[in-house]
């Protein structure tokens, strides 16, 4: 039953909840900084999330240490997403609602990128997603205050294939995880090397669970298939698996393998000396990038955090340029006149000059495509070029048409 | 032919430290009853243990075997700190509140892992002496896979021998079997209880020691393992050892062979496969229907009787209240009470199966979820309007609790508990991979609310309004006869069937209702979100709406909101501060269930009841 | 027509023959007593009378009805109540609300969702409390109730259905011995001015060849004697199996 102090414990519960969250602080103006709200999955995701983060901190820094924009400096609001959707949403909100923040970036997940881009599209507010590789983002599901910097899955697909389709191999198998960045992985690299090579056989597919892989009956049933080659997909814990049973059976001898991400320092390093060489992979070879930007970024991040900087580390820092860049450049903190200012603004990164396409607001950053090999018991990447994301992406016409829903 | 052979000694060789996980699982379940969520973290931790140990050593065989004893030393010892330290201060707390303490260890542990070992996964260099090839009719295998192999029927009967021809052993078993004799015949069962769990924690351990050569150790072991064994634990039977290993073979060859053959529904078949065997053999392979678990006991002398003239008062004074926060609250302020209030009506339905009906359900969310999908698809599917789609929610969310809650109620305790769990289970992964309908993984988008009730303060009265009113209609159904004909088949079963009450049919259709509550509640929360994601279908958020209920207090009226408020609020206000919101959050549900351990509103009261159970 | 014919009633358990083809008759208005050592069967019957084990074969027909293997809440509603061994009632709930549900279940309105308990018949649950003597107990939780007034509270239970036949399983087991003789002989009273047929088991000899009209032998699953008590007191096979080592005590 009810009882009085129940109501009274009741009571006190919600009043400390609503004294929890002061929504009606008045947040200051003129002399106040730019306020940027910044989420990521900082405890689901560590391993990826930080080396992000100390890259927008680097940006940061150095934008505040230059004056910051328009007469201001900039502060992040930066909260942990809980790697959930509904949680972020929450955290956008409060980013928004109650920390005043004029603008939105980072998100690693997939699903948590779009669920706070449709959240930045219902609050209008501007929103820089930084990791998410899902093309729906951008494309089906694109709304006119997202823009996205990272290459997403087809510019990545779009590599490998035109790699693949350079070799001998005829008979391919498909390994991938069984969700929408597989599907789409998969989808996006069979129509390439189909369009590329219609003589490639498609001998099976492998789906196995995200983070459930069962490593050995799944290499087993590949080899089955006696594939000339494999397009691979898994990452993560899934990849290690995979990779080590694969070669404790002998899966990938004879055999090209070409895998999605797979010479990104954040994926591949745990494998250490263990890296299966001669795969041929997207990847990031920060130690052999050495264009004036790169190089001084690299120097610039090694020197300060006593590490050697991931892919996370170039996209959170060209988040926070790119955010900067655009409050400058609208003259304002208006949503609307960033979100314009965003469109087609071009700019320059480690990677070289990029710019946020007006027609789908996917930044035209580029990714790197090379064979994995070991040197000194560290994977890395050889024979790598850069492909740019301008000429992989699918033109103004095409990508119109992916984004007709808006 | 050569393929499936080989194809079955991979399942063999995988079904090891499922089984080594599952066992002590069972184990502790048997002898103590304890639901243990924090199980895999001991696998997680056994798996860091022995990187370390094995890297001190410096690798090699030698380093190996050396990691694998440290790992079950290290967590037979971290066994008997949680248990001594924690929960044996909570056997005299209702059943379950246990599962809200080894939550919080989860969240403990996680922090715990990522701060001693660092965020990157850890891959044990390869032992070359493991590595080493075995042809099987022509496939290679590695050494390794016939090592676990034998690993699992070696333990088995190892354990058998422990459980058979020691005294400890004996012991053990018979309190597996009958609490209340060991009891009666003056053993100190805490000693019995702490050393169990002990063995569970290092069998944990060992497992995931001997996991090392084939993943490497990462922060996601933990949840990653822990579903998986509970499938075994009940499909197995619960407290039976060979019915473990049993499961655990069926379990990994399913998997073996399920890739081969239906690659892409792995997730569901799974699911599928332990509903089909709970609903055929309820008590699970080798189980027993006396070892069915927990049943919730609530002891509300008057629960049902109308609240009296002034707590009537205060009750509408205390809505007048909340009617008057947008007085003076902000948006997010506003938001994140519309989400307790959303979470209240969730934890209350939850409750009124659980108080009420005495049927535990580990898949609750998966009609909260039903009940968002329902409200979702309408909206993106057929254009609904927003007071459509909340109509919807519950429609979906009731239908989906008909339709399992037929087969859920015909079990009790555990076993159903493990049903539902399920039912819940094959519920997300048809959301997550059926990519056409629902969206799959990147969900349904754009389920904003309709103008009149897109600002903050009218969503906030719009789910006030709805919640109240579900919560009122949930406490008027308690306090009606159908109510108490449910409270009477949880009382005493036997009597109310021998009374003419229908107790099954009383259970499935309040399990039906509970799911509509639970599902109008969904609805609103894909409004207030604007999206919705498989993730509100999965087992974090059952567990958020038990750890709700038992928090607020399981028998109290007013336990979900106190619940809801306090866990959803200290939610959101820890993880916007820190990043280390794990381990407080978990810490702060440690000392609340340390302090309060019939919930916030249970112990406050201080109306002692006959003693425990 | 006898209110209760059991005709051939067989249940084996693994091979075990709890209950081997036994067949008695329960007139209206007559109490019978059945009796016979643990494992005699006399539970088992019991429970297939009730409903709670489907029996192998046999027969139960109940004012011409056979009820063998119907549910017990089906049998309930056919008019055979029962009590229980260790008395079973709704701990959670108060006195009153313990015979209001009973009342409510016979009107088949358990199922009403609106209407609050607390009004509904509750001046006839206090009737029934008044005829076992709780009409002052009615308020409080039963778990406050002393163990022969939850055994009263049961009674009350098992006659709101107005039953025709009522089952007494060890109506005065865990009772002190003062104060079984008023427990029966309520019972007799209840059972005599409405009439209804009474079947008890009971280890207590005094109450069965005080209380009961009829007494009924059973051992080894059959029933091996039937006759008023003193007949049974004095029948030379009775004394021989069970009564020969004494009075069973309780």
């Amino acid at each position: 039953m009810i009882t009085r102090r129940d109501a009274l414990v009741l009571a006190l519960a919600l009043n400390v909840a609503a004294l929890g969250w002061p929504g009606f602080a008045a947040r200051g103006e003129a002399a106040e900084p730019i306020r940027i709200g910044e989420l990521n999955s900082y405890t689901t995701f560590p391993a990826f999330t930080v080396p992000y983060r100390n890259g927008w901190q680097m940006a940061l820094d150095e934008i505040n240490a230059a004056g910051g924009v328009l007469g201001r400096q900039i502060e992040v609001v930066s909260k942990d997403d809980g790697g959930k959707p509904a949680d972020a949403v929450t955290v956008a909100n409060e980013l928004v609602s109650r920390d005043g923040a004029v603008l939105l970036f980072g998100t690693l997940l997939s699903n948590v990128g779009l669920a706070v881009a449709d959240f930045a599209a219902q609050r209008k507010v501007p929103f820089i997603a930084a990791e998410p590789l899902t093309d729906s983002i951008v494309w089906e599901k694109g709304n006119a205050y997202t823009f996205r910097l990272r290459p997403g899955t087809y510019v990545q697909a779009a590599m490998l294939a035109e790699e693949a389709a350079r070799l001998p191999a005829k008979r391919w198998a498909t390994v991938a995880p069984n969700y929408e960045y597989g599907k789409s992985a998969v989808e996006a690299f069979k129509t390439l090397l189909s369009r590329a090579r219609p003589d490639v056989e498609w001998v099976g597919e492998q789906w196995p669970a995200l983070n459930k892989i069962d490593a050995g009956a799944t290499v087993q049933a590949l080899a089955a298939l006696q594939p000339d080659a494999i397009f691979n997909v898994t990452f993560g814990t899934d990849l290690a698996k995979f990779v080590r049973e694969g070669e404790n059976r002998g899966l990938f001898e004879n055999r090209v393998v070409a895998s999605m991400l797979s010479g990104e320092p954040d994926w591949i390093d745990p494998l250490g000396a263990e890296a299966p060489e001669g795969w041929i992979v997207t990847g990031y070879p920060w130690y052999a990038i050495e264009t004036p930007e790169h190089t001084a970024f690299r120097q610039a991040y090694m020197q300060r955090f006593q590490d050697y900087p991931r892919l996370g580390s170039v996209v959170g820092y060209t988040t926070m340029k790119a955010a900067a860049q655009a409050i400058e450049k609208a003259g304002s903190t208006d949503a609307e006149a960033i979100v314009q200012a965003l469109r087609g603004m071009s700019m320059m990164s480690p990677l070289g000059q990029i710019e946020f396409r007006s027609v789908d607001q996917q930044s035209t950053m580029g990714t790197f495509v090379g064979t994995l090999t070991v040197q000194e018991e560290k994977p890395r990447m050889v024979d790598w070029r850069f492909g740019d994301g301008a000429a992989y992406l699918p033109d103004a016409a095409e990508t119109a048409k992916l984004r007709a829903s808006e | 032919m050569s393929f499936v052979v080989v194809q079955a000694l991979t399942g063999l060789a995988d079904a090891a430290s499922l089984f080594l996980v599952a066992v002590g699982l069972s184990l502790v379940f048997g002898v103590s009853r304890i639901v243990n969520f924090a199980h895999g973290s001991f696998y997680m931790l056994g798996a860091y243990a022995a990187y370390s140990a094995s890297a001190a050593v410096g690798g090699g065989l030698l380093g190996f075997v050396a990691g694998a004893a440290t790992a079950t030393a290290a967590l037979a010892g971290l066994g008997l700190v949680v248990e001594v330290g924690l929960l044996r201060r909570l056997y005299a707390a209702p059943e379950l509140l246990q599962l809200v303490a080894t939550f919080a260890v989860v969240l403990l542990v996680q922090d715990l892992a990522l701060a001693v070992w660092g965020p990157e996964d850890l891959l044990l260099p390869r032992v070359p002496a493991l590595s080493e090839p075995i042809i099987v009719l022509g496939h290679r295998l590695p050494l390794y896979d016939f090592v676990l192999i034998a690993l699992g029927p070696l333990v088995l009967a190892g354990l058998w021998l422990l459980l058979s021809r020691t005294r400890w052993g004996i012991l053990i078993r018979a309190a597996t079997e009958d609490r209340e004799m060991v009891a009666a015949l003056g053993i100190d069962q805490r000693w019995l209880f702490t050393s169990v769990f002990c063995l569970g924690a290092a069998l944990a351990g060992l497992g995931g020691a001997i996991h090392l050569p084939r993943e490497p150790a990462n922060l996601m072991m933990d949840l990653g393992i822990i579903a998986e064994a509970f499938v075994v634990v009940v499909v197995g039977g619960m407290g039976s050892m060979a019915g473990a290993y049993l499961a655990a073979v069926l379990i990994a060859e399913l998997r073996a062979f399920g890739i081969v053959l239906f690659p892409e529904i792995t997730l569901v078949l799974l699911f599928a496969v332990m509903a089909v065997i709970l609903v055929v053999r309820p008590y699970g392979l080798l189980g027993r229907p006396d070892v069915a678990g927990p049943q919730p006991s609530s002891f509300d002398p008057h629960p049902a009787s109308a609240a009296r003239q002034g707590l009537r008062l205060a009750i509408v004074a205390g809505l007048v209240g909340l009617v008057a926060v947008p007085l003076f609250a902000g948006g997010f302020t506003l938001q994140v009470m519309s989400e307790i209030f959303i979470f209240a009506l969730f934890a209350a339905s939850l409750q009124f199966i659980l108080g009420i009906g005495g049927m535990i359900s580990f898949g609750h969310a998966a009609y909260f979820g039903l009940g968002a999908y329902g409200a979702a698809l309408a909206v993106h599917h057929l254009n609904a309007s927003m007071p459509l789609a909340l109509i919807a929610a519950p429609l979906v969310g009731g239908l989906g609790a008909l339709v399992y809650g037929w087969f859920c109620v015909r079990l009790s305790g555990v076993y159903m508990a493990m049903l539902t769990l399920a039912f819940a289970q094959i519920t997300w992964s048809v959301a997550f991979q059926w990519y056409d309908f629902t969206g799959g993984d990147n969900g349904i988008l754009g389920v904003w609310p309709a103008p009149w009730a897109a600002s903050p303060s009218a969503f906030y009265y719009l789910s006030l309004a709805v919640v109240t009113i579900a919560i009122w209609l949930l406490r008027r159904i308690s306090a009606a006869p159908f109510g108490f004909a449910l409270r009477a088949g949880r009382d005493a079963g036997d009597r109310a069937e021998a009374l003419g009450v229908d107790v099954r049919r009383q259970r499935w259709l309040a399990f039906s209702v509970a799911g509509a509550a639970a599902a109008t509640g969904g609805g609103l929360y894909a409004f207030l979100k604007g999206s919705v994601f498989p993730d509100v279908l999965a087992i974090p958020m059952s567990v958020d709406g038990l750890v709700m209920v038992l928090l607020g207090g399981i028998d109290r009226a007013l336990g979900p909101l106190v619940g809801a408020a306090t866990f959803t609020g200290l939610k959101i206000t820890i993880s916007s501060a820190t990043d280390l919101w794990r381990s407080l959050l978990g810490g702060i549900i440690i000392a609340v269930v340390l302090i309060f351990p019939r919930g916030i509103l249970g112990t406050v009261g201080g109306q002692r009841r006959g003693g425990a159970k | 027509m006898s209110l209760l014919v059991v005709e051939g009633l067989r249940k084996a358990f693994g091979g075990v023959r709890a209950v081997d083809g036994i067949s008695f008759r329960v007139e209206a208005g007559e109490s019978v007593a059945i009796i016979g050592s643990n494992g005699a069967g006399k539970t088992t019957c019991f429970n297939m009378l009730c409903g709670q084990l489907k029996p192998d074969a046999g027969r139960i027909m109940l004012a011409g009805r056979d009820i063998a293997g119907l549910s017990p809440h089906r049998i309930w509603r056919r008019g055979l109540s029962r009590t229980f061994q260790v008395a079973a009632t709704f701990r959670s709930m108060r006195v009153r609300e313990n015979v209001q549900l009973a009342l409510l279940s016979h009107r088949r309105r358990t199922h009403g969702l609106w209407r609050p308990v607390v009004g509904l018949p509750a001046a006839e649950a206090d009737a029934l409390l008044a005829q076992v003597g709780l009409a002052a107990r009615a308020e409080q939780p039963v778990a406050a109730l002393p163990y022969a007034d939850r055994k009263r509270l049961e009674v009350a239970m098992a006659l709101a259905n107005a039953p025709r036949l009522l089952l007494l399983d060890e109506p005065t087991a865990g009772v002190a011995a003062g104060e079984r003789r008023a427990l029966m002989d309520l019972i007799s009273d209840l059972v005599r001015t409405r009439n209804i047929g009474v079947l008890f088991t009971e280890h207590d000899m005094d109450v069965v060849f005080g209380h009961g009209e009829r007494v009924i032998v059973l051992h080894e699953g059959r029933l091996v004697a039937e006759g008023p008590p003193e007949a049974i007191r004095a029948d030379p096979i009775v004394r021989e199996i069970y009564l020969g080592t004494g009075e069973q005590t309780c």
